[in-house]
């Protein structure tokens, strides 16, 4: 049965060669996009190293500090009453910020403020883009380094490809060690194997490279850098500060990802407890932890509120790629009810001879999901030509595509759903179709 | 006539209803795709004011134990002897806030009495010529400015015309930070991204020694190479003796920049380009198939005296009614986002993005329709007449 149904397809393809090739751009270019799209997505969101244990991190990257004064806020209205101007001054009196000060963390204030948090088994502090000019043969190197602790390996799973990362033993006695990535070592060292013992030349320090990783693929700042050195070979005034606000993140590890919101309100409580060292500059403080997608999405949207940037970003994603597909599908659904049209005799035939609707249906939204296949298949081979375009071309930086299992598999997902939708509202027209008519309309 | 259209697309509402709903939808992904197209073209080619090619600034660190003598001593070498460089036509001293750097100090106050939003730019008397600012009014700052009464502010086009209506405005005083000197207006600066409009801005000058001022920006020759960067390198750390500082070109700065912007809006309007060409194919696939199915109403006109061009006429302006009310409720809904101010985009870019997308519609539409309608124009009445 089914091989006659495609059979049937395949024979109908060919017969109406326009049409045919209409459904496959219109398919193929779609998947091809959705894919590219969904390979994007994976490898900026997805769970792969570093970022493995992505679901279980709460960051804090942001302290907020503010002034709150009552204040009297003068609200004018000027209205035009009889072609003369008349003002009406309205007061409030209300707390307001007079002035906000926002920054990352100071390592003290990590330390001693937030401490050991309630719920994460691992918590790690560092800076991130630091930036290093390093000249090599009259070149200029430029390379972004993240400094650390040790326990940041843990929480970030980076693949080490050679040697080893630092230990807490070497962040404390100020070793003048640093782990480099491939990439880097290819760029400095002009090899990515056996560098191991070799000395990097940074700031007129000499670092001994200890360890090789493989370069992070994906653009989010905590884990993207072309070296990592311990925190406390940075300035000293860096790491020793009176003020909350310094160079420092953190990053706390829950057991599961149903443990960060214990570890957010534990933040939250801590935040309200800390007495504030000079109230008359600043006397309020605000602490934003976030998941990993909330700080994603924070950076392409900055709204106070991390949660309210994630609604806003994944909504728009959702939205457009909704609104995308939405077109294709329905321009295919267009063109399939007019030539489906065609067909009409041969449904009525098969009508007269006892078929029912629920088969007539099921050949049709088969013939169609053959047709997407074929489209599905072009738009794979397109996809991973873009993807290899994108790559060569370097126009996400450091962003690198990948084509994975996982995207394959949305993609086949989204092949079926394509398939079935724009098949189903032609077909049960169809369908419906009453024998008689089918046979009248027609000449056989 | 138009009326007589209607009654026929409205007969056919049931199989027009898909058409309607497809250009519906294309219109609405083209008016929010273009929109910001437009909104980011328009201020991408809005000029910069100042030059970026053959610069580079220079962010230095300054040990907090030099006293201020031994850092006026050191500051003041360190622009000497990269002034004396033959590769160097100039250089000058500049705050945390730099071109294209990242930083950004604003300011929003009523102090004045009325609320004045500006953005907050320090440097030396120098930065205007090494960065070739263009002066609309007044003068650069000069030596004497340092021992003025009032400090001396620069201030843009932007700043001058939304604050200050463009009334004359030179000699007169504003309060930012205390009591500002205006003594000159330049024409723009737009310095903290290409695609990000121009922002009010006021300038502030310092001298040269001060800790304000760390980051040193030179205006080089043409034609140098970035090989001449580590010999900079070389000087920079010999005199400050310090390593830890960075030497970045603006232009490539500039351009690096953009790209985070580039990047979105080539796909956003490469993907409107694919959408376009499908949407076009699919119609024109639909439209000769179903006027094709016509004929034996194409015969009858014929028959009854109707010329070709009329035929081809009736075809096109079907298509065109159903595209035409399917932009007139899009735009009824776009129309929205101008009055109600929903997004921070003005409104001109609204209405250019609107008659953008319907013209664009409008033609692929008539395009598509052309054929179809011309080919079923030209079938000969008896043979028509004869198939029914």
């Amino acid at each position: 049965m089914l091989k006659n149904y495609f059979k049937l397809a395949i024979k109908v393809l060919a017969r109406r060669k326009f049409f045919t090739f209409i459904s496959l751009f219109g398919i193929s270019f779609t998947l091809m996009i959705l894919m590219v799209t969904t390979a994007f997505l994976d490898n900026e969101l997805g769970d792969a190293p570093p970022l493995t244990e992505k679901d279980k991190m709460v960051l804090l990257n942001r302290v907020t500090m503010k002034k709150m004064e009552k204040d009297t806020i003068p609200q004018v209205d000027s209205t035009m009453i009889d072609g003369q101007m008349r003002y009406d001054t309205t007061y409030t009196y209300d707390n307001r910020a007079s002035s906000i000060s926002t920054s990352s963390a100071s390592l003290p204030f990590l330390e001693d403020q937030i401490g050991e948090v309630d719920g994460a088994v691992l918590q790690t502090y560092f800076v991130t883009m630091a930036n290093f000019d390093v000249f090599i043969n009259n070149k200029k190197l430029a390379l972004d380094a993240i400094y650390s602790d040790a326990a940041y390996w843990q929480v970030f799973d980076f693949k080490l490809l050679e040697g080893r990362t630092y230990l807490p033993t070497a962040v404390k006695n100020q070793e003048q060690v640093v782990v480099i990535t491939d990439k880097t070592a290819r760029a400095y060292f002009g090899r990515e194997k056996e560098v191991l013992g070799e000395f990097m030349n940074l700031e007129g320090k000499d670092y001994e490279v200890v360890g090789v990783v493989k370069a992070p693929t994906r653009s989010f700042d905590d884990v993207q850098a072309d070296l990592y050195l311990p925190y406390t070979n940075m300035a000293g005034n860096m790491l020793a500060s009176e003020s909350f606000l310094g160079p420092f993140k953190a990053v706390f590890l829950a057991e599961s990802s149903q443990n960060r919101d214990r570890i957010k309100s534990a933040i939250k409580r801590k935040a309200e407890l800390i007495s504030m060292p000079k109230p008359e500059e600043y006397n309020q403080l605000e602490l934003w932890p976030m998941t990993f997608a909330e700080a994603y999405a924070k950076g392409v949207k900055y709204e106070e509120d991390p949660r309210k940037s994630y609604n806003i970003v994944f909504g728009a994603i959702v939205g457009l790629l909704l609104l995308f597909v939405l077109l294709p599908t329905l321009n295919l659904v267009n063109v399939n009810t007019s030539r489906i049209l065609e067909r009409a005799s041969e449904i009525g035939v098969r009508k007269a001879f006892g078929a029912n609707s629920g088969n007539i249906l099921f050949q049709f939204v088969f013939e169609n999901i053959i047709l997407t296949f074929i489209g599905g298949v072009l738009g794979f081979l397109l996809a991973l030509v873009l993807i290899m375009v994108i790559n060569d071309s370097q126009a996400l930086g450091e962003v690198v595509l990948q084509f994975n299992l996982s995207v394959f598999l949305y993609s086949l997902l989204i092949i079926l759903v394509f398939g079935i939708l724009s098949g189903i509202i032609p077909a049960w027209r169809m369908s419906k179709l009453q024998i008689a008519n089918a046979l009248k309309q027609n000449q056989l | 006539m138009i009326k007589h259209i209607f009654t026929l697309v409205w007969n056919k509402r049931g199989k027009n209803f898909l058409l309607f709903l497809e250009i519906f939808l294309a219109f609405a992904i083209l008016f929010i795709v273009f929109t910001f197209a437009i909104q980011a073209f328009r201020t991408y080619s809005s000029p910069l004011g100042f030059d970026t090619k053959d610069s580079w600034v220079a962010f230095l660190e300054w040990s907090e134990e030099l006293d201020s003598t031994a850092l006026e001593d050191t500051k003041l070498r360190l622009e000497q002897e990269l002034e004396a460089k033959p590769e160097v036509l100039s250089a000058s001293y500049l705050g945390q806030v730099t071109p294209f750097g990242g930083g950004m100090w604003q300011s929003v106050n009523d102090d004045n009495g009325f609320e004045l939003r500006t953005h907050l730019f320090w440097s030396d008397e120098d930065f205007f010529e090494t960065a070739d600012l263009e002066l609309l009014g007044g003068r650069f700052f000069n030596e004497d400015d340092q021992r003025a009464k009032y400090k001396p502010v620069i201030i843009n086009r932007k700043l001058w015309e939304d604050s200050f209506g463009g009334k004359p405005i030179l000699d007169s005083i504003y309060q930012i930070q205390g009591e500002n000197r205006v003594v000159g207006v330049v024409d723009h600066f737009k310095y903290v991204n290409e695609f990000r409009s121009e922002e009010p801005m006021s300038f502030f000058l310092n001298p040269k020694a001060s800790r304000d001022l760390p980051n040193i920006m030179l205006e080089l020759a043409p034609g140098t190479t970035a090989a001449f960067q580590e010999e900079v390198n070389k000087t920079i750390s010999d005199i400050t003796r310090r390593n830890d500082f960075r030497i970045v070109d603006l232009d490539q700065r500039r351009v690096s920049n953009s790209r985070r912007y580039w990047v979105p809006l080539i796909a956003a309007l490469s993907i409107c380009a694919f959408l376009i060409i499908n949407v076009a194919l699919g119609l024109f696939g639909v439209l000769y198939y179903t006027i094709s199915k016509r004929r034996a109403e194409i015969g009858l006109r014929r028959t009854l005296g109707a010329t070709q061009q009329t035929i081809t006429f009736q075809f096109i302006a079907e298509v065109l009614m159903v595209a035409g009310l399917a932009i007139l409720l899009a735009s009824f809904f776009a129309i929205q986002l101008p009055l109600l101010n929903v997004m921070n985009v003005p409104d001109s870019n609204y209405y250019l993005s609107m008659l953008f997308t319907s013209t664009l519609i409008l033609l692929v539409v008539l395009l598509c329709a052309f054929y179809p309608s011309q080919q079923a124009s030209r079938i000969h009445p008896a043979v028509a007449l004869h198939e029914e």
